[in-house]
């Protein structure tokens, strides 16, 4: 078609662009995107900026109500605990601990989540029937029960509370991998590139898996509350994150004591826990609608 | 001179695992089909839908494998071959499907595409495989900066190009297309119908040309193999076939098309099929509910497969 | 009376790159009784007409008219429910997949006696009866049992009948038909098509047929009306524009299906325009055929009026074919 061009040359938006501009329509999600900017921002520069270390106790200052309140200090802006440390320092460098190990824990429920999706989508016979059964055992026992069970069995601790999520996060990525997977491979263009000769490993690497990433990135995001919050569950119930580490979670459980007393040492980490939870829900809400195949013609 | 593609008798059966009709039970999507094909040839399959024209295309690229019967590509035996040569035979036929926006995998820059088949299957490097794709897109009728975009910027015309391109890029001796054109606008339809015509011309190839437009497969069509219910009616070289159809089924096929009615000698067409007619009798001619010309026989005894000057036919009473 | 009186409907929608105009001012009349062919590809706008004259456009679509008259009443002068309920009682449409327009959870008699009891019929017995009556008439065999089946029991062809039971069941005056045979098998879609005339004969319906295939049009329409890029470009009686097409986009339509008897020599090619249908949102200036029309001058990038050619029609175009040339 040597033709002529008559068309004004104008710009045609890329996947990536098309995506934007469908998430930009979603105002609920913006807002969620931008607050979860600020909270991910925060967490990296926000200890530095505060002048007390999160440990440290000053012990003629216990229970001091935030600055806004009567008796209030400028020293501590969001009050001190019951060992006189200092709320706002605890709560930022909670964001870090929180949120660093919400990444770690979906990262690892995510390639191994992949993995045993993808050997389920593509095998068939026994290898896919015992990944799934597998997988429908630990769907059965709710979520955080089984974290709890983890832990119990491998011993309380930061290290363990990882692995307990993680295995509870990973049977929904074994299910979306392997269902996308199915769908994927009973089209035109997968069996284009079966009669190319491609082998099985190299159908998944470079047919397949550009189209798992849509539903992919949605369920990490959401994977990723729901990891905060297990996460949050097992500090506050003391097998998580040990007493002096100012994980959100333990020191929810710490202030439970002193809630008549001082209810601002349980709405701290309360609200940032529900903020943060809330803002990734949204912004997993928009990712969805921006990646649904039927938004994006 | 040899032919290309050979099909000898190949059936094709899937068993339907159902509790409800026991094990065991099997349909034949296609029952005892042979053709034989010439270099730079087309031979055109026509039929209406659950004919079996897709599972025979199914089974002609190697997608499945025929429960009974042979394939021969350049007059060997695929079926008798290790799985590698048979691999490798296989690449001579390529398949163009019905959808082009279900068939380019939409996640895929349209160079990505083309450069799969090359990467897999050939020793090229880098740069010589670009040359390939460029050359090879410039033969469709697109433009080599077009390697850069991504399948939902083209139309669907575009699209089918693109489509052609990959069955050619490894340039194979037959093409097996489903449909081609049955998705595009009319206006497209021509073009890309002048596209493979030239493609033909230039490189004599072989098409195996799957259709439902008679009009299309008279203008394209060297020889016409028209199916019914899995099973061969009528096949001969185009002029036979178009000029003088014996098979009442064929017959019927012409009188619904408006352009072609004035070729038939029946005029009537019984009945509709409803979805519980389509279980195939042991015994007796599957086309003989519908057929204007049915007899007794009809329903109790399959007909052989005639040969009438060159024109094969199953049917009990031909129309001379 | 006319039965369908429209001007200049214009369709616009909202997009990533601002409005789009899917429809520009269209304007179409039709007689009571009548049966016209609307012909066009993708993107032509064909079933955007549709759906506008039957109310049924996504809420997003700006959708403006003078006036749209369906046998003798302005629907731009009626609100939004009197206007539904007006079209239910004049106009039916019926849609290419008939196995998605039924609702495959219940029976073939309920969805027919659901239609009838939303026109004033009442009874269980008298609404079985006229059930019955109507598949008779889309010619069903046994229309008893029938009523008793589940859409997935029955073929493309039977679900397409019944469709057509469904919409005559109001008895309109005009029946819409978007391309109602284009999912069916060949032989099935002379049938439809012929039950459809034989109802427009014996009910005085007027029918309009939508299609993208001329062929379909050239034995059934009195008239037929082109349709590109959103615009009507040739508007004639069916027998003078398949004599003579006066519209170059009409002539390439025509001449773009091979031919009875054409069987391809060496070297020899389909007559084929140049190109693909401009995207909606991407439309050339001036005359849209403008950039695959083989006539195309410099008078082109003037968008074109369509005007009345004597002893012909309605055409869209500065240089109308004259009939010597082919």
């Amino acid at each position: 078609m040597n033709e002529i061009k008559l068309y004004q040359e104008t710009h045609i938006p890329g996947p990536w662009e098309e995506f934007w501009y469908q998430y930009k329509q979603h105002k609920a999600a913006m807002v969620g995107l931008v607050c979860l900017l600020i909270i991910v921002l925060l967490a990296f520069i926000g200890p530095m900026l505060i002048e007390h270390d999160p440990t440290v106790q000053f012990s003629e200052s216990l229970l001091i109500p935030p600055a806004w309140e009567d008796g209030g200090s400028r020293m501590f802006l969001l009050g001190t605990d019951d060992l006189g440390r200092d709320m706002l320092s605890r709560v930022a460098y909670g964001s870090r601990l929180t949120l660093g190990l919400a990444v770690i824990v979906v990262f690892i429920a995510t390639i191994v989540g992949v993995v045993l999706g993808a050997m389920a989508g593509i095998s068939k016979g026994p290898v896919e029937f015992i990944i799934l059964r597998l997988m429908d055992i630990f769907l059965a026992v709710p979520s955080l029960l089984l974290a709890i069970l983890i832990v119990a069995i491998i011993g309380p601790g930061l290290l363990n509370t990882i692995y307990a999520v993680a295995i509870v996060l990973v049977p929904h990525f074994v299910r979306i991998v392997r269902a996308v997977i199915r769908e994927e491979l009973d089209k035109e263009y997968v069996i284009a590139a079966k009669l190319d000769g491609s082998s099985p490993t190299r159908l998944f690497l470079i047919s397949i898996l550009p189209n798992i990433l849509p539903p992919l990135v949605v369920q990490i995001t959401l994977s990723f509350s729901t990891a905060i919050l297990d996460i949050a569950a097992l500090g506050f119930l003391g097998l998580g994150a040990q007493a002096p580490n100012p994980e959100w979670g333990t020191i929810l459980s710490q202030s439970r004591d002193y809630i008549q007393l001082a209810p601002w040492t349980v709405a701290a980490p309360g609200l940032a826990i529900l903020i943060t939870v809330l803002c990734i829900n949204l912004v997993g809400d928009g990712l969805r609608d921006a990646l649904d195949p039927r938004g994006s013609q | 001179m040899g032919s290309i593609l050979r099909v000898q008798n190949i059936s094709r059966k899937y068993r339907l695992n159902n509790w409800m009709f026991g094990r065991n039970n099997t349909i034949d999507a296609i029952d005892n089909i042979s053709f034989e094909l010439q270099q730079g040839k087309t031979l055109a399959i026509v039929g209406e839908s659950g004919s079996g024209k897709s599972t025979l295309a199914r089974q002609l690229v190697g997608i499945e494998r025929p429960s009974s019967g042979q394939v021969f590509i350049d007059e060997r035996p695929v079926y008798e071959l290790t799985e590698a040569k048979r691999k490798t035979l296989f690449l001579q036929v390529r398949m163009i499907f019905q959808n082009p926006f279900a068939s380019l995998n939409p996640r895929l820059r349209i160079g990505s595409i083309l450069e799969e088949p090359l990467i897999i299957n050939t020793s090229l490097n880098a740069n010589q495989r670009r040359d390939k794709v460029e050359s090879v897109l410039q033969k469709v009728g697109l433009r080599a900066e077009h390697a850069r975009r991504f399948p939902h910027m083209f139309s669907g015309g575009q699209r089918q190009r693109i489509a052609i391109a990959r069955a050619l890029i490894l340039e194979p001796k037959v093409i097996v297309a489903d449909e081609p054109l049955s998705a595009l606008d009319v206006s497209v339809q021509a073009q890309i119908l002048n596209l493979l015509l030239a493609l033909q011309e230039e490189f004599q190839i072989s098409y195996v040309f799957i259709s439902h437009d008679l009009g299309v497969v008279e203008h394209i069509a060297d020889q016409v193999l028209v199916m019914y219910r899995g099973q061969v009616m009528e096949y001969g070289d185009v002029e036979q076939i178009f000029d003088t159809p014996k098979h009442p089924y064929t017959q019927t096929l012409f009188a619904s098309t408006p352009i072609f009615r004035d070729r038939v000698t029946i005029q009537t067409v019984r009945g509709y099929t409803s979805r519980s007619a389509t279980a195939i009798q042991a015994n007796g001619c599957p086309f003989a509910k519908r057929c204007p010309c049915a007899t007794e026989q009809c329903t109790t005894e399959t007909p052989k497969t005639r040969n009438i000057s060159g024109q094969l036919i199953t049917c009990h009473s031909p129309l001379l | 009376m006319k039965l369908l009186h429209i001007e200049n409907l214009t369709v616009e929608f909202d997009t990533l790159t601002g409005p789009v105009r899917v429809l520009d001012r269209v304007s179409l009349r039709m007689e009571q009784g009548e049966v016209l062919g609307i012909v066009g590809e993708s993107g032509s706008g064909k079933s955007i007409f549709a759906l506008a004259i039957m109310g049924l456009l996504s809420p997003k679509a700006r959708f403006t008219a003078d006036y749209m008259n369906v046998n003798g009443q302005d629907l731009m002068k009626l609100t939004k429910e009197q206007r539904q309920s007006y079209l239910a009682q004049n106009v039916s449409i019926i849609f290419q997949d008939p196995q998605n327009s039924l609702n495959p959870c219940f029976t073939i008699g309920f969805q027919l006696m659901e239609t009838l009891s939303m026109h004033g019929i009442s009874g269980r017995r008298n609404k079985k009866l006229r059930a019955i009556q109507l598949l008779e008439s889309v010619g069903i065999a046994n229309p008893e049992s029938r009523l008793k089946s589940y859409p997935h029991q029955l073929s493309g062809g039977m679900n397409q009948r019944i469709m057509i039971a469904i919409a005559i069941a109001a008895e309109p005056k005009l029946l819409i038909a978007d391309e109602p045979t284009t999912a069916l098998d060949v032989t099935i879609q002379s049938q439809i098509l012929q039950l459809l005339l034989d109802l427009n004969r014996h009910t005085e319906t007027g029918l309009m047929l939508i299609t993208h295939d001329f062929a379909l049009l050239s034995e059934t329409a009195q008239r037929v009306c082109v349709m590109y890029s959103g615009q009507i470009q040739e508007n004639a009686p069916t027998r003078r524009i398949l004599a003579q097409p006066k519209h170059p986009y009409t002539q390439a339509l025509l001449h773009s299906i091979p031919h009875i008897g054409e069987r391809h020599a060496q070297g020899e090619r389909l007559f084929s325009l140049r190109g693909s249908i401009p995207p909606v949102d991407h439309l050339p200036v001036g005359c849209r055929l403008g950039p695959r029309c083989p006539r195309a001058a410099k008078e082109c990038v003037r968008a074109p009026r369509l005007e009345n050619i004597h002893g012909h029609g309605l055409v869209r175009c500065h240089f109308p074919l004259d009939g010597e040339e082919t």
